[in-house]
Order: C-alpha cells, then structure tokens, then sequence
C-alpha cells in the first residue's frame, strides 16, 4: 500500500507538533519579510548608543497618564565607562508602524522604504543594540535569511541528488545499486566537521568570506546525499516489485517516468521527516562556521556570527541580549524543527506502534 | 564469524582509499606549493626539507605523488611533518587522539546512559506527556549550541569549585598515584563529557524509543503480558534485550562520530585533542597535520561502524550464519 | 536488567563523589641539589629578600612550537626559550638599562667598533658543562648562518654586514663591528647561549633547526639560563624549574631563582584563561581586553588578586596601503602589486590623508577600547618615557576637510553616492586584518562605517596571522592591512631598522626596496641612519622627531588608537612588578617567590 499522503499526516499530527509547525511558518515568514520587520539595516550603526540595552514597552507614563499607543522611553547614557543606561522619563518616544526608513530591493527592479515600526526621534532597541550600535532585532531577523536559508538551499542540493541517485539505485539495481552503494558508504565515513575544516584550509584564505563559506555549503550538501539516498533506495526496492509500479511499466511508461511520477512521490512523506531532522544540522554547521571564520562575515548578519560575537564573559554578565536573542533563535528554530520531525514522524508510522501498555 | 570479519575489514579498503584519495586533492587544491609554505615557517632543516621533498615525491607528476603518499601512509604511517610544531604529525595526532577517544567514550556513556532509561520510559509512556516532554528535554542538547552550553558550564566550574575549570590532567599529574590519576581525570572529564553527549542524546533516544516500541509489539510480548507479568519485568526482562540490538551497531557509529565532533567543546574546555589541534592547525596553516587529522578521524570513524557491526552479530545470534 | 542499569548508576555515582573529595595538591618542595656557587657570581638586585618554594602559573594561548631559542619565532615559545638560555647582557625593564648576564663586564674602543666582553668564571650548563668563550663563538656562528637565517640576524648588521667575533681565551670574547651602532650592548644579548658540546656536532649536519623540538626528552636539553624543562605536556602545559648550575644570587647570595616551579598552562579561549584566573589554576592572564578589565576589577578583592595599572601600552596600531611593486625587468622595480587604479590612489599622499581625517578614532576608544585607550600618533607611544613627543601630531578626525581632499584629487560621488575617480572607477578597496584579534576587527568595522561616510568602500576582510605575516612580507597579496607594531625591547626607536628604512624587511607599505622610491623615504633613510648610529642623545632625539614628523606628514602610517594595559596578577607573590615593556609579568621572575608557601 502506498504511504498516506502529507494532508492525512497532519490531521494525525498532535498539539506540539501542529505548534511546531506555525513557529517554522512564522520564522520563515520573519526571513522572507525580513527588511519590512526590522527597522533598520544590518550594518547601520549608531555611535552614541553602543550596548544599549533592549527598551520596555510602555502604556503607562511616569505620570501615570495612560497612552493610546505604546511607548519606550529614550534612553541616556549613565555611566560610560560601564555602558549603563537609564530611562529619561522625560523623552517618550511613541512607537509608529508602517514608517518609512532605509530603502531596501524586495525585487529586482521593486524597492520599498517601509518598515512595519519605528519611531520619530532617535532610534528604537526592542531587543537592544550590540557594540557598535547596531539594533539586534533588525541584525536578528535579517540575519534569519542566512541561517534559515542555508538549510533549505543545503536540502535542496543533498536532497535532489539522494532521491534522484538513491531512487535510481533502488529501481534498477545491479551495478548501478552496487556503485552508488559503495560511494554512499564512502562519504559517510567521512567525518564531516573534519571535512569542513580541511574545506576550509583547502580554500586560500583571501578568498571573500561569503564566497568560501557558500561554496563550502554546496560541497557538504554535495556530500551529504548519502545518508538520505541509502534509505531512498531501501525504500524504492521495497516498491519495484508493487502492483502499480508493474502496471506502470506494462503501460508502457518510461523507468523514468515510473520512477520520478509513481514511485519516488510514495516516499515523499519520509523524505520530508528526513529533512525537518538534516536542516537544524545546517543551522548548527553555520554556527561552527562561523566560529571558525568561515562564515558569514561583517557586516552580514548571521544567527552564527551574532553568537560567535557575543560569546564572552563581559557580555554574559553585562549584556546578555547579545546572547540571549540569537541563541533563543537558533535553540526555538532547532527545537521547532526537531518537534515537528518527532511528531510527523510518529504520525507517519503505518503500523501506529501499540507497544505502549494498555490503558 | 571470521570471514565476516575479514570480509567487512575488506569492505572498508575502498573506503579508506575513497578518503585518502580526497584528502589527497584537498592539498592539491591547498594554495601555494610546499616549498612557499615552509618558507614562512623557518624552523624547518634543510634536511627534513630534503627528506619530505624525496618521501613524497613532490617534484614528480600528480598519480606519482599519490602512490607514495598511499606508500607513506600505508607502510610507513607517514602522515608528513607538520610544518607548525616541527615533529612528524604521526607524533602529534597520536597524543591528541587517544585523549579525544577519552573523551568521546566518556560522552557516549553520558549520551547512552542517558539515552537507554529515559527512551525505555518514554516508549513506555507513549502518546502521554511525559513521552514529548521527555523528547523535548532531550533535544535540549541538540538545540543549545555547544558554544554556550560550555561557556555555562565552565561558569558553573568556576563558581562552585566542584569541576576544574577546563583542561585534561591537573598540574602535578606527575607525582600522582594511579588511582589519583584516574579520579583527575574522572573530574575533568564530566563537563566536557555533558557537553558533547547531549548532542546525539535526542536521536539515540528516539532510536532507542522507536526500537522498544517494536519489540513491544510483538506477539511474545503480548502473551507474556496476558501471563501476568508484571509490566516492569515486561520492559526491562523480557522486551530490553532485543531492543538493544539494533542500538548496538549504533554504538560503534555513534562513538565514531563523537570523535569527530567534539571541536568545540574541546577548544572551551582546553581539552588537548584531536578537534583542538586540528583547528590549531587550520589557523596556523599547516596542511599536513590538517589533513593527518582528517584521515585519522576516518579510520576512527570506519573502524568504530566495523566494531559496530561486530558487536551486532555477536550480540543478534539471528544474524551469525549469514 | 533493571538489577545492572542501578548497580551501574550507583558505580558511577560512587566514582564521581570519589573524584570528587580527591584533589591534587600543589607539588612539594623539592630539596634542591647543593651545587657550589661559581667564582664569578651575578648578584641580581631585588626589592625584598625571598625563599626557595612554590609554583606560579601563568596563561598561555598556545603550545609553544619548539624549545630553540634561535629558531623559535611565535610568542608562545619566546616566553618559554629566552629563560632557559641566557646571553651576554639583558635589558633590565624596570630600571630601563642593560645590564650583565653572562658577560660580567665590557668595554669598546674609542670609536666603538671594538668591543671586548669578559665571561664569567665557573658558569656552566644545567648538565654541569663548562660555559666558554667557544660557547659563545658557536651561538653567533648560529645567528649569522644564512641557510638558517634565524629573525635576529638582520638586527645584528650594520649596512647588512655581519659582525666578526672572536675570542683571545676561553673567557673573553671581542666583537668587531663594520660600523658604529648606537644600541650595540643591548642587542648582542639577542643572542643566546647555546651548547656547543650539544649541539654542533647537529648543526654541522645541517639538523639543528629541529634540535630542542617539543618532543625533546627533558633530560637531554641543556640550557644555559636560569631555568630547565622540565616537563612538557602538549596541548596542556610546559613546566620549567630552576637549573641548578646558575650563576644568579640575590643580595644575600641565595642562589635564584626563587620559584620550584614556573608553569605555562595552554588555555587557548580567553573565557576559559578568566575563569580559570578566578578559580586560582593560574596566577596572571597577560592578555586580558579592556573590555574585560571591569570584570576582573569587580572581584579583585574577594579573588586576592590585584589588577595593575600598567599604564599606557607600548603596542601601536595603524593601517596602511599596498604601494608594493612587483619585481619588473632588469632586477629594476616593476609595476605596483595593487594595479594602477589603485596605485594612484594609494601613492597620493592626500588620499591617504583624507582617510585618516575620515577616521573616528574617538568612537573607537569609546567602543571596541571601553575607553581605555588613547590617540596615538607615533611608534613611542605615550608610554615611552624617554621617546615619546607629545607634540608631533597627525591628521586627526575631520570628515569635512576629508571630503574637500578627496575632491581636490579629483575623486566625485557617483551613482549610488559613492565616490568614483577621475577616471569613473569606484573607489574601493580590502581592508586586511587578522580573525584572533577581536578590538582590530571591530576597528575594521568602524573604519568600513568612517569611510562609508564619506563615499569610500572598505570592505573589511579576516585571515589568519600566518597567513597576514606572510602577505604582508612576502608575497604582498592584499591592498590595505590593519595590524601594529609591539614595543622592541628596549623602547628604543633605532630597534626599528626594518621598519623605518626602506630597505628593511617590516618597511610594510613599500618592503625592501634597492633605493627609496618617494623623496620623503629617502629623507627617513637618511636621518634613521644617523639615528641609529649616533652615540649623541640630542642628535638622536632631533632626528627622531623628524623622522616623526615626515612619516605623519606623508601619512604612510593612518595611526588608530593604542590601549591602556592592566594585567591581573594573584597577591601574595614577592617582587612581583609587571611593568609595559614585553615579557610583562616574567621579566624578573627569578626574583619572585611565594610569600607563604602553598
């Protein structure tokens, strides 16, 4: 029997699960609309503001009148040495939505300048500003598109290629199974922070960050085919022999077209299962990257490089948002990712695993 | 029992060559030639200069240098010199190695140790809370990045004076007994042992989940629960020991792929291992020992799936004719 | 099953509490061997009187590479090498003068070309070997072998000729130079001493760059300094102890050093080095950022430690332009690396000082520096007492008068506001530093924000310093580089030959050049030349402030700021005085010991 498909798999999916689910939308919707939700560009910076910690939101004012919109209070600098702040009870700075700020490209060709908030005067720190007054939302969310981004463009690669080589592998068998087999083996002997590393003094050191650190993406992905196409294929010879697929061929379909069109969409819902588990491994690898300079570099944002940044202990004990909001990021992304995996992968399960005692 | 053996010590030869050919053609790729790169690291003899230059053909075409280098490696466990430290990096990994293998048996015991109770349980509860939150708790390791997770760590050391604050051995190391020995390092190596077994914990455990709850879905099962067993006997007499199996090959798997990634904690912890020196090396630019590290770590790697699948077969007796 | 999985968890618990209870202590003091004190001992001054014993720890980012002094050039080995051998004279850091080691005593001719230094007597190795003027004939014969080519060879010529040494007898050595040198009794201690019985036979086969290696066996490395190896875990740590043939007593004729144990503990992450300083593994951090400072400060006295004040840091910081050429035909120079856009940029003196007009050198004191650090416009830093001007100044922040320059040479916004020359090429280039160096990476950064404001691009980039070195003195490989310069000891200027002549080695923006190729060049050529040979003080200072003067008038140098230097140290160690000059915390530390021993 044919697995059931992705719309059943949800409506088993559980509570969690389903949760898991909106916060991935929800963040993936933050990188797509990345420029619109930040206020302000990565690298712009604010010279008077270095450190500035993250503002309260108010409704209530220090002369407890009550405001229709929120507000935060601008803050002044009171030791500066130490980089402490206090709040001016005098300087409310209501906050605006829809402003209009930087221009950025949404498209080639289509820019925009509106921002969904921002304030009139000064600048505004939800989540506060790191050592050289750069806003930490804006350097969070636009730094998303990296982190989150790589994993999709790294599944997208290691994914075609396991269930176009594994698919083969399974459907014709013989040498072509034996030799894709044998190279499966291969690279995934290989252990692949090693890899990375060696990649990396592989490359010479002048070339441009971004570039190595794509190029050092694509070849994992690249490499990383191997452990989805070994189950592609287990999964695709367990079908060679099903009714549909024979009818199929006595049709007088194509191996390809029997391969592509009827057999590989039937292991659809494990390959997906299979990549909400790979993608929190790239988010991971580019935090290793970028600890180990190759990553991103300024002044791109990135989860990684945010972290690699803020990871002292000045600034765990005197500026913990640095910390704090990339780490709550890659750990709710990471987390989001692995709930859903667990959970479609428990929904999936064809023979509903009763093991459990009775109640 | 024999033959399997030989017969899959076989199979990794294509592997080991696969990789050996690789790391060749990362050097190849390495910017600059070996001459360049000795001339920025001037500790090195003219002799050694001569000896590396003959060892590894490095005059001769490309296929030329690839057999010696396979030569070098396979008879002779000639890594090359390591142009940083000045020793041949056979002597350089060796150390780091084995305190690395220190360290990846002591996160697998956390990791395992962790895993089995805790998936056993959650199988046991499945469907019910606790089963999730056992999961979630469990991805904890996964999704907190070792970066942070050791820099906590290393503050919690410092404030509470229970741990040693990073490294491997206590200064003094020297004049200790045997039994001193082994309890410094037993304190050195809690932290960093968390640190790096928490990572895979998520996945064995819900291996070790998935695994319970197939072998508590067989008949066998079943019946003894109709017989009235007792259901705590059920899970750990009856049903845990072929449950395990499967985990088994895993081990040997798992031990391989901690070896090879522990960098970070390493680097936080001071631990003087392979993943340290490697990006030691990268940094300092140092192709050979980068390179030694990457082989070394497949061998690991390979030969921790051989013990793996070993270990299987003696331990699935299901398996052993085949 | 159940049965194991407790008994299991129970072992392991036992283990751990057992591990637990059990600590190591710190090493007892071991008797010394009571070896008679040679003839001519060096009595080393100090402010209080000492005791044999303890241990004292220090830091370290990384392994040391090697234990050859000659060979070694990374500082991790430095720290360790230069107290295990010794050498004719040492630079006393606090008194700031130089003092005898080896040599107890010297003269020079009248026109101080010939300098005769007297050993002393009864010296010997740490295997009891005799230490001879032969000794001292070999260590040279080392430093001036050019298949080796060791990094302190090019300091110890004059007009890149090599000085003769010889020896009448087996105590007296006699140096002729080619020429006069201003800082000659200072710099011979550069060289070492090595053992000839040890070591020639390995040098004459063309062996001795790996002689000492790491993975020398302790017992078979002989030293001539205070200290031995003693142990060397790699990866972990290097422990040194006192080497019982030394010449070195206190006032009270004790013989030094004090210490049992010196230790240099590998903490490569600077976390871990803080929090293993406050824990009480080590006893002083060396290379704490200012950003850090107030963190130490804020448990200095419930950890019993003691942040000193170093002051001003001698360490100066710049960037500067490629204007490197390529070698051309005819051994004559041929066209610049960076291409001839570039190049005209570069080689415009306006041009470099309207980026350093640009630079907002204030934010970067206030940021990246946490205020502590200050403008600095010169190699003497502030911190120099003897060399530094405050008067000679540079081309501080003006973006306005930055701007005006930039369109004098013709240098115009372009469609996207930034600047394009002339010729309509956008004006941009790579601004190099290293990936270990945090507060030069964020100056980077604030340096790409400075000049985006004023129409340039500067795209920051990091690599390795291995990799930076090699760029910047080999194959030129970049277009602008941020890096500085760390103090020569002594804080001298003339020790900046290759620095400040064009034919010098570390001449960074235009390295080893046959003749000088600006008129500005050819004047520092000059005037450094008297500098470094003239035995007058008022000559030497008027050149110096010349020399000052024309490089900031040129802006070869875009200066950025200098730190100030604290350095946390534990309490209870006698004479411990970190001061700025290099070797910060372990220049005297012969003379430390442990005030009650632990």
């Amino acid at each position: 029997m044919p697995e059931p498909r992705d719309s059943a798999i949800m409506g088993r999916a559980d509570g969690w699960t389903r949760a898991a689910a909106a916060v991935l939308v929800a963040l993936y919707a933050l990188a797509a609309g990345a420029p619109f939700f930040a206020p302000y560009s990565a690298g712009s910076m604010d010279r008077a503001h270095f450190y500035h910690p993250p503002q309260r939101l108010h409704w209530r004012d220090a002369h407890g009148g009550l405001h229709a919109r929120p507000f935060v209070y601008a803050l002044r600098l009171a030791d500066s040495s130490e980089w402490r702040y206090a709040e001016d009870p005098d300087r409310p700075e209501p906050l605006r939505f829809g402003v209009r700020g930087e221009r950025y490209t949404i498209l080639p060709g289509v820019s925009s300048d509106v921002h969904l908030y921002g304030v009139e005067e000064g600048r505004v720190y939800l989540l506060g500003a790191d050592a050289f007054g750069r806003d930490v939302w804006s350097r969070l969310v636009l730094g998303s598109r990296v982190s989150l981004g790589v994993g999709l463009a790294g599944i997208a690669i290691s994914f075609s290629l396991g269930l176009a080589l594994g698919g083969l592998a399974g459907y014709l068998g013989g040498w072509v199974d034996a030799l894709v087999m044998r190279l499966c083996e291969v690279l995934l002997s290989l252990p692949g922070l090693y890899l990375v590393i060696a990649l990396r003094s592989a490359f010479p050191p002048t070339m441009p960050g971004g570039r190595a650190y794509l190029m050092i993406v694509v070849i994992l992905a690249v490499l990383g085919w191997a452990a989805l196409a070994r189950v592609v294929r287990g999964l695709v010879r367990a079908q060679r022999g099903l009714d549909y697929v024979l009818a199929a061929e006595a049709l007088g379909a194509s191996r390809w077209r029997v391969l592509v069109r009827h057999i590989l969409p039937n292991t659809l819902s494990y390959v997906i299962v299979a990549a909400t588990i790979a993608i929190p491994g790239y988010i991971l690898g580019e935090v290793f990257l970028s600890f180990l300079g190759a990553g991103v570099q300024e002044p791109a944002a990135s989860w990684g490089n945010m972290l690699g940044q803020a990871r002292s202990l000045r600034v765990l004990l005197s500026f913990p948002w640095l910390l704090a909001a990339p780490a709550a990021a890659i750990f709710t992304a990471v987390m989001a990712f692995n709930v859903l995996g667990d959970g479609l992968r428990d929904a999936l399960d064809p023979r509903g695993r009763q093991g459990g005692k009775a109640r | 029992m024999r033959t399997f053996l030989i017969r899959r010590l076989l199979q990794t030869i294509p592997v080991l060559l696969g990789v050996s050919a690789l790391t060749f053609l990362l050097m190849q790729l390495a910017p600059g030639d070996f001459v360049t790169l000795v001339g920025q690291n001037p500790g090195i003899d003219a002799a050694t200069l001569d000896s590396m230059r003959h060892r590894f053909g490095l005059d001769q075409p490309w296929y030329v240098q690839y057999l010696l280098y396979l030569r070098n490696l396979a008879f002779h466990l000639d890594f090359g010199e390591s142009l940083t430290r000045h020793q041949p990096v056979f002597h350089v990994l060796r150390e780091a190695l084995g305190n690395t293998l220190i360290l990846a048996l002591a996160s697998a015991l956390v990791t395992w140790g962790l895993a089995i109770p805790f998936g056993v349980w959650a199988a046991a509860r499945r469907g019910r809370a606790a089963d999730r939150v056992v999961s979630v708790l469990a991805a904890f390791g996964l999704a907190i990045p070792e970066l942070l997770s050791g820099l906590f760590l290393l503050l919690l050391a410092a404030h509470t004076g229970w741990f040693p604050v990073g490294g491997m051995r206590s200064p003094g190391w020297d004049q200790m007994s045997t039994l001193a020995r082994l309890s410094d390092l037993a304190r050195h190596l809690v932290l960093p042992a968390i640190v790096v077994g928490s990572v895979p914990l998520a996945a064995r455990l819900r291996q070790m989940r998935a695994s319970m709850l197939d072998v508590l879905s067989l008949d066998y099962i079943t019946a003894a629960r109709a017989r009235g067993v007792p259901e705590r006997d059920v899970l750990f007499r009856h049903a845990l020991r072929n449950a395990l199996n499967p985990m088994i090959s895993l081990f040997g798997l798992t031990l391989g792929a901690l070896v090879s990634g522990s960098f970070i904690a390493e680097v936080v912890f001071s631990w003087p291992g392979l993943g340290r020196v490697t990006v030691e090396a990268l940094l300092a630019e140092d192709p050979y020992l980068v390179m030694g590290a990457l082989l070394m770590s497949t061998v690991v790697l390979a030969a921790g799936n051989v013990a793996g699948d070993v270990l299987l077969r003696i331990a699935d007796p299901r398996l052993r004719d085949a | 099953m159940r049965r194991w999985f407790s008994l299991g968890w129970a072992a392991l618990a036992a283990v751990l509490v057992w591990a637990g209870c059990s600590r190591p202590g710190a090493p007892r003091a071991g008797s010394r061997p009571d070896i008679p004190l040679p003839i001519d001992t060096m009595q080393v001054g100090a402010a209080e009187r000492g005791h044999d014993g303890g241990r004292f720890v220090i830091a370290e980012t990384s392994d040391p590479k090697t234990f050859n002094v000659v060979m070694s050039n990374d500082q991790a080995s430095n720290d360790i090498d230069r107290l295990l051998f010794t050498s004719l004279t040492e630079y006393d850091n606090r008194d700031q003068r130089t003092i005898p080691q080896l040599a107890k005593s010297w003269e020079h001719s009248p026109d101080g070309l010939r300098w005769t230094f007297h050993l002393r007597r009864g010296a010997r190795f740490s295997d009891g070997v005799p230490i001879t003027a032969d000794d001292v004939l070999f260590s040279f014969a080392l430093v001036y072998d050019d298949s080796l080519h060791p990094s302190m060879q090019d300091g110890l010529k004059v007009n890149g000729q090599k000085f003769q040494v010889g020896a009448s007898d087996s105590f007296t050595v006699i140096v002729t130079l080619p020429g006069p040198m201003a800082l000659f009794e200072t710099l011979v201690g550069q060289v070492r001493v090595m053992p000839r019985h040890a070591l020639e036979a390995r040098w004459r086969r063309g062996a001795f760059a790996s002689a000492y290696d790491v993975a020398t066996p302790p017992e078979s490395l002989v030293t001539s300094g205070a200290w031995r190896l003693a142990s060397h875990v790699p990866g972990e740590r290097t422990v040194i102890t006192p080497n019982p043939y030394w010449f070195g007593v206190d006032r009270w004729g004790h013989r030094l050093p004090y210490l049992d144990q010196l230790v240099f503990e590998v903490v490569p992450d600077q976390n871990t080095a803080a929090l293993k300083f406050e824990a009480g593994d080590v006893d002083a951090v060396d290379n704490v950022k200012p950003e850090d400072y107030g963190i130490y400060e804020r448990r200095a006295s419930a950890g019993h430690y003691t942040v000193h004040d170093i002051g001003p840091s001698l360490t100066s910081n710049f960037m500067w332009f490629n204007l490197n050429r390529k070698p051309g035909a005819g051994g004559r120079p041929g066209a610049p690396v960076v291409g001839e856009v570039k190049y005209a940029w570069f080689s415009d003196p306006r041009f470099r000082r309207a980026v350093s007009m640009a630079i907002d050198r204030r934010a970067m004191i206030r940021g990246p520096l946490f205020g502590y650090g200050f403008e600095n416009w010169s190699t003497m830093t502030r911190g120099s007492r003897v060399w530094y001007s405050p008067d000679i100044t540079g081309a501080g922040y003006d973006p306005v008068a930055a701007q005006g320059l930039l369109a004098e040479i013709g240098m115009h916004p372009g469609p996207d506001h930034m600047l394009v020359d002339a010729h309509g090429h956008r004006v941009s280039f790579t601004l190099k530093t290293h990936s270990d160096n945090s507060i030069r990476i964020a100056e980077s950064n604030l340096i790409r924000d400075d000049l985006a404001r004023v129409g340039i691009e500067a795209v920051p980039v990091q690599v390795d310093f291995k990799s930076l070195i090699g760029n910047v003195r080999n194959d030129f490989d970049y277009e602008a580089v941020n890096l500085g310069l760390g103090s020569a000891v002594p804080a001298d200027p003339a020790m900046a030959g290759n620095f400040y002549r064009s034919s010098g080695a570390t001449h960074f923006w235009h390295v080893r050049q046959t003749s000088p190729e600006t008129a500005a060049e050819k004047q520092i050529d000059a005037w450094f030349e008297e500098l470094a040979d003239s035995l007058s003080d008022p000559v030497r200072h008027d050149r110096w402030r010349r020399i000052q003067t024309l490089v900031n008038q040129e802006c070869f140098l875009i200066w950025l700021p200098s730190q100030m230097v604290r350095i946390p140290v534990r309490d209870g160690f006698g004479n411990l005085e970190p001061v700025a000059l290099p070797n910060r915390v372990l220049w005297n530390i012969d003379r430390v010991f442990v005030r009650s021993v632990r």
